[in-house]
């Protein structure tokens, strides 16, 4: 297929594009959050008189006001602000409103709130100790899902277990056996677009929402529940959104806003986070410590894993309890291992919460098992290309959860081949003290973490002159899945993409239904529908036509914008048919057409109390290597270059497809090498601000990424196609630390790998290099 | 978005308006205002009154003997003037590695010696250059020399209602040698200037290492690596006690960092 250009593009470029800080509505009125100033505490008094005495202040609402709401997506454990108590430092607890922004920023700092102080806990480990200080004292009395087990009286949000085989006896049987523990900093998603929302009740009881979501159908439908308001009754409108990543998927700002505009008689009402705010109050990713334990035969067969990972909430559970989950059901990943234990406990801590990051989890897991399995094969003396070749999934083989692989699932020993060529593997390294060069390959798969039910709908209507327009749900958050449909919907009629519009903004009363834009799920499941909708668009097109040739349908072609009978001369355009063909004399054949289009995987399941069950609609596999310089001096890691191979199974339009390799390389590198929100002892952010929250900038990153697709099609995608998003990360972070080991033999654990952390490992492990 | 504390903005259009508006009150003087900007979003200052230099003249890089580098010129002005390239070549390069190239177009060589920031990266060449403050306040001129000019961490010598119209770096000969250095924050943890004269004495300067800048002589120096590391080390054991330990890094790695630095800059120099 040829590539067409980004739909979005030319918006973006030119400033035109509107995202929700831009838009303001008559009479509206802007909040500010009052927040915490203790990580954990009861709120004893509110004090607002300062703050409603100046001038262009319209209202206070407190936490208390509103805590007859609540929500959290598998957990109801939140109000839509601090309540009765404060469970981390920045919580708000009070929100101003005011005639203009600087108003409501100032009365803000105006309000007074007395806390009587209770002891917090911040890190993960401390909460799992008896006698811990409770984030939340009532969790047993929380609404959750049935799959979600808190257990009473302790900090634990949920543990997920998977059992496959019997990896604990295995392991005793192993010739050998490793084990390390590791760990993952909770990290921002440092979005460009911090939060904005504006809130507006109609008089008619409506309420409708601008907000900067991911996924604005799950917006309205979490707070269709949270305000017990059909989903009829709400609207959601996403306008251009400056990255998600995760963390703007589900339910976030929306439900206070809506409530504090309900609260000045549905006047709207706008709140924007800055950046700093941004790093409190919206959520982050998950922290993660984790032990693993690895058996295997001396020919290097892997026969058991054993993973128990410890997973940072912070103080509310929103999507952490499912990132956790899916940290344990990926299991092995990529590896066909028949012996699988895992636990993955989702634990409360007094600090900002977690939420879903672009890789769901898998992303955390594949630092550990990749890690791990690393060490093992260095360990036995097997080279890690060989041993992850013998121990891959294949067709026939089975996941952790027990799904099967199949011929459609892509090429992964094709992927690690080329992934290892390229980056040189086996070939000479020219190190020299004190720059050793060092290549570290991974494999990575994944699939989209969503419910068996999740599905999309997609339409399309052609207007007068033969163009169309195409609605999906979808969000365009930068990943350009817009552009996609658009290319798939054109070449499917033959016409230019310049025919065909697509809505790039949402509006759920209008817009087609995703689920959501999350889990690399967009193209697969948006695409298949849009399909869909094209196949009944053309099946009626053909109706018309056979009608208008005197025909079978069967014998009707539809391609280069024109309709035709296969073999025939007789062509007609597709104008011509599209609104109902009108015959000379004024009679008309058909009528407009409109395609329909929907789809759903039938055949998945919820997981049982095992962890086994088919839970992804589609797997990507991949394999990731690169090469690094490492300066044992001064701890500083380089990557020299990057490689990463993917079978997409069909690639709709290379652009984007290496945009979001190059892209997801960036990002990878960027946590696995600088990225940590650093707490202190009371739970405050140290770094709140890209100044000391370190994203990799163009100079720091070298160009040197290359990717590689491999077109094996999956017989379920939309052409054959699989998602990429996440998957372009998975696999770096434990590719640069396996890259670190080959260079050096020093064994990293934690990510990122600063370079103070890397000189203090050197010194721990190998003192000799840095002997002068 | 963050919003900036109100103030109120003065843009004088020359010298003498200039210091007239800095007597009294809390007033603070912007250049390129990088700083000033960056801490007042962040709410750390909250001036009164803002008085903008931007509009005073004072662009001008003058060459002679020594360079004299007015108040309003840019680090990316310095960093790309050919003479300074050529004649002052560690001026030009300590400029050419701050932050980025936005950055840079903005700030200048004197709000970023004035800011006495543990991070500054013009102030290692202030003082191996023997530089000179140029001042101006109600009382007249005078000149402030660099090793009198930082007098506390984040305070220099020259008085609230007194500007400073231009620093002066003094030409030396003879081999120099700057970096600086960062790991996950914009900011550099710490910045080495070195000069060896033609009689083989180097001096090294730093920031980042303690909370003030450091100067020190530290005579002939072997310049091979392992022989230069291991002076360099055992003459900053006797700073060790006052190394920063902060967010950015400990005490131990900036003071092997130093070290390391320092020992790189006079191989490369010898080569
Ligand atoms: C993202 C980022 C990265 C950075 N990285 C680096 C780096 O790598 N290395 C480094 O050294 N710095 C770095 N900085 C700091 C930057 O270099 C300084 O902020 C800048 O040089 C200050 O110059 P300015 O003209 O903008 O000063 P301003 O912000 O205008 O002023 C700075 C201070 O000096 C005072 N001042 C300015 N001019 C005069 C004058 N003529 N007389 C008296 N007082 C005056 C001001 O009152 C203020 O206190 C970074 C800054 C940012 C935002």
């Amino acid at each position: 297929m040829t590539d067409i250009e980004r739909v979005d593009a030319l918006d973006k470029v030119t400033g035109r594009a509107l995202y929700v800080y831009d838009l303001k509505f008559p009479g509206m009125l802007y909040a500010a959050l009052v927040k915490s100033t203790v990580p954990h505490g009861i709120i004893k008094k509110v004090d607002p008189s300062r703050a409603l005495a100046r001038e262009g202040v319209e209202a206070v609402i407190t936490g208390s006001q509103l805590s007859h709401v609540r929500a959290g997506i598998y957990i109801q454990d939140r109000t839509p602000m601090a309540a009765e108590k404060v469970r981390y430092l920045g919580e708000p607890v009070a929100a101003v409103l005011a005639r203009d922004l600087r108003s409501a920023r100032e009365a803000a700092e105006m309000v007074e709130v007395d806390y009587h102080e209770l002891s917090a806990v911040v890190d993960p480990r401390e909460a799992l100790r008896e006698g811990a200080p409770l984030v939340h004292e009532k969790l047993q009395e929380y609404h959750r899902y049935q799959e979600i087990k808190p257990l009473p009286n302790s900090n634990v949000a949920n543990v997920f277990r998977l059992r496959k085989g019997d990896a604990q006896s295995i392991l005793q049987r192993s010739d050998l056996v490793v084990e390390d523990t590791y760990t993952e900093a909770m990290i921002s998603h440092a979005y460009m677009e911090p939060m904005s929302v504006i809130a507006w009740w109609n008089p008619d009881g409506t309420l409708e929402l601008w907000t900067s979501a991911q996924s604005p159908f799950a917006v309205r439908n979490l707070l269709s529940k949270a305000l017990e308001l059909s989903e009829s009754r709400i609207v959601v409108h996403v306008p251009y959104v400056g990255g998600g990543f995760g963390g703007k998927a589900g339910l976030h700002l929306e439900l206070l806003v809506a409530l504090l505009s309900k609260a000045v008689g549905g006047r709207p009402v706008k709140l924007t986070l800055s950046r700093e705010d941004n790093f409190y109050v919206a959520p982050s990713k998950v922290g993660v410590s984790a032990e693993g334990k690895v058996g295997l035969s001396k020919e290097g067969k892997i026969l058991a894993l054993m993973v128990n990972y410890l997973v940072d909430a912070g103080a509310y559970a929103d999507y952490a309890v499912n990132v956790g989950k899916t940290m344990g059901y990926i299991g092995a990943g990529p590896y066909d291992v028949p012996n699988v234990w895992i636990d993955s406990t989702t634990v409360y801590t007094n600090k900002p919460f977690a939420t879903a990051f672009r890789g769901f989890g898998i992303l955390e897991a594949h630092w550990v098992v990749e890690r791990l399995l690393e060490t093992a094969s260095r360990k036995l003396g097997v080279d890690p290309v060989q041993f992850r070749l013998m121990n891959r999934l294949r067709p026939g083989s089975t996941t952790s959860t027990g799904q099967r692989i199949t011929e459609g699932s892509g090429d992964l020993a094709k992927c690690l081949q080329v992934a290892a060529d390229m980056v040189g593997w086996g070939s000479r390294k020219s190190s020299s003290h004190p720059t050793y060069v060092g290549r570290g390959v991974a494999l990575a798969m994944k699939g989209p973490s969503v419910p068996p039910y999740n599905s999309a709908q997609a339409y399309l209507k052609f207007n007068e002159d033969g163009t169309l327009d195409v609605s999906v749900g979808t969000t365009e958050i930068g990943q350009g899945t817009m552009t996609s449909i658009v290319q798939l919907v054109a070449e499917e009629f033959g016409i230019q993409p310049n025919k065909v519009r697509v809505d790039l903004v949402k509006d759920t009363s209008r817009s087609a239904y995703t689920w959501q834009t999350v889990g690399s799920r967009s193209l697969f499941y948006d695409g298949n529908a849009v399909l869909a909708a094209v196949d009944d668009a053309k099946s009626q097109i053909r109706r018309i036509a056979s009608k208008v040739f005197n025909v079978e349908e069967e014998e009707i072609s539809i391609g280069g914008g024109k309709v035709f009978v296969k073999g025939g001369s007789r062509a007609l355009d597709l104008k011509d048919v599209v609104m109902g063909y009108v015959t000379a004399n004024g009679n008309v054949i058909g009528s407009p057409v409109v395609g329909r289009g929907s789809f759903v995987v039938p055949d998945l399941t919820y997981l049982d109390s095992q962890g086994q069950g088919n839970p992804f609609p589609v797997i990507t596999f991949g394999a990731q290597s690169v090469e690094v310089e490492v300066d044992v001096l001064t701890g500083v890691v380089k990557v020299n270059k990057y490689v990463g191979v993917f079978d997409l199974g069909r690639v709709v339009n290379r652009g984007l497809a290496m945009d979001q390799l190059v892209g997801g390389a960036v990002m990878a590198i960027s946590l696995a090498l600088n990225e940590s929100i650093k707490f202190d002892e009371g739970g405050a952010i140290l770094n709140p601000n890209l100044v000391d929250y370190k994203v990799a900038e163009i100079g720091d990153v070298n160009d040197n990424l290359i990717g590689v697709f491999l077109e094996n099609p999956d017989p379920k995608g939309p052409r054959g196609a699989r998602g990429i998003g996440e998957n372009a990360l998975l696999g770096i972070p434990a590719a640069i630390g396996n890259a670190i080991y080959d260079a050096i033999g020093v064994s990293v654990r934690d990510l990122p790998i600063t370079p103070e952390r890397l000189w203090r490992e050197i010194r721990a492990q190998r003192p000799e290099l840095l002997e002068v | 978005m963050s919003l900036l504390p109100n103030f109120k903005l003065e843009l004088p259009t020359d010298l003498k308006e200039a210091i007239s508006e800095l007597a009294g009150g809390n007033v603070v003087i912007a250049a390129g205002a990088t700083r000033v900007l960056l801490m007042s979003y962040m709410h750390i200052l909250r001036p009164e009154v803002v008085v903008s230099i931007r509009r005073i003249g004072l662009r001008e890089i003058k060459v002679s003997d020594e360079l004299e580098v007015e108040a309003n010129v840019t680090l990316s002005a310095v960093a790309r003037n050919e003479r300074v390239r050529k004649e002052f070549p560690l001026v030009a390069a300590s400029a050419s590695h701050v932050a980025d190239p936005l950055v840079r177009n903005k700030a200048t060589v004197v709000g970023n010696v004035v800011n006495a920031v543990p991070y500054s990266s013009m102030v290692p060449a202030f003082l191996l250059m023997d530089g000179k403050a140029k001042v101006v306040g109600p009382s007249g001129p005078r000149e402030i020399s660099a090793k009198d000019f930082f007098v506390g961490p984040l305070e220099t010598a020259q008085r609230p209602d007194e500007l400073v119209t231009s620093l002066t770096f003094r030409r030396v000969e003879g081999e120099w040698g700057f970096t600086e250095f960062r790991t996950d924050s914009q900011l550099p943890i710490i910045n080495v200037g070195v000069l060896r004269n033609k009689k083989g004495k180097v001096r090294v300067a730093y920031t980042g290492l303690t909370a003030m800048p450091n100067l020190l002589d530290l005579g002939t120096m072997p310049s091979d690596f392992r022989g230069g590391y291991r002076e360099v080390r055992n003459i900053l054991q006797d700073l060790s006690t006052q190394v920063l330990d902060d967010l950015r890094s400990s005490a131990e790695y900036r003071l092997h960092l130093a070290s390391v630095l320092t020992a790189r800059l006079l191989e490369g120099m010898g080569r």
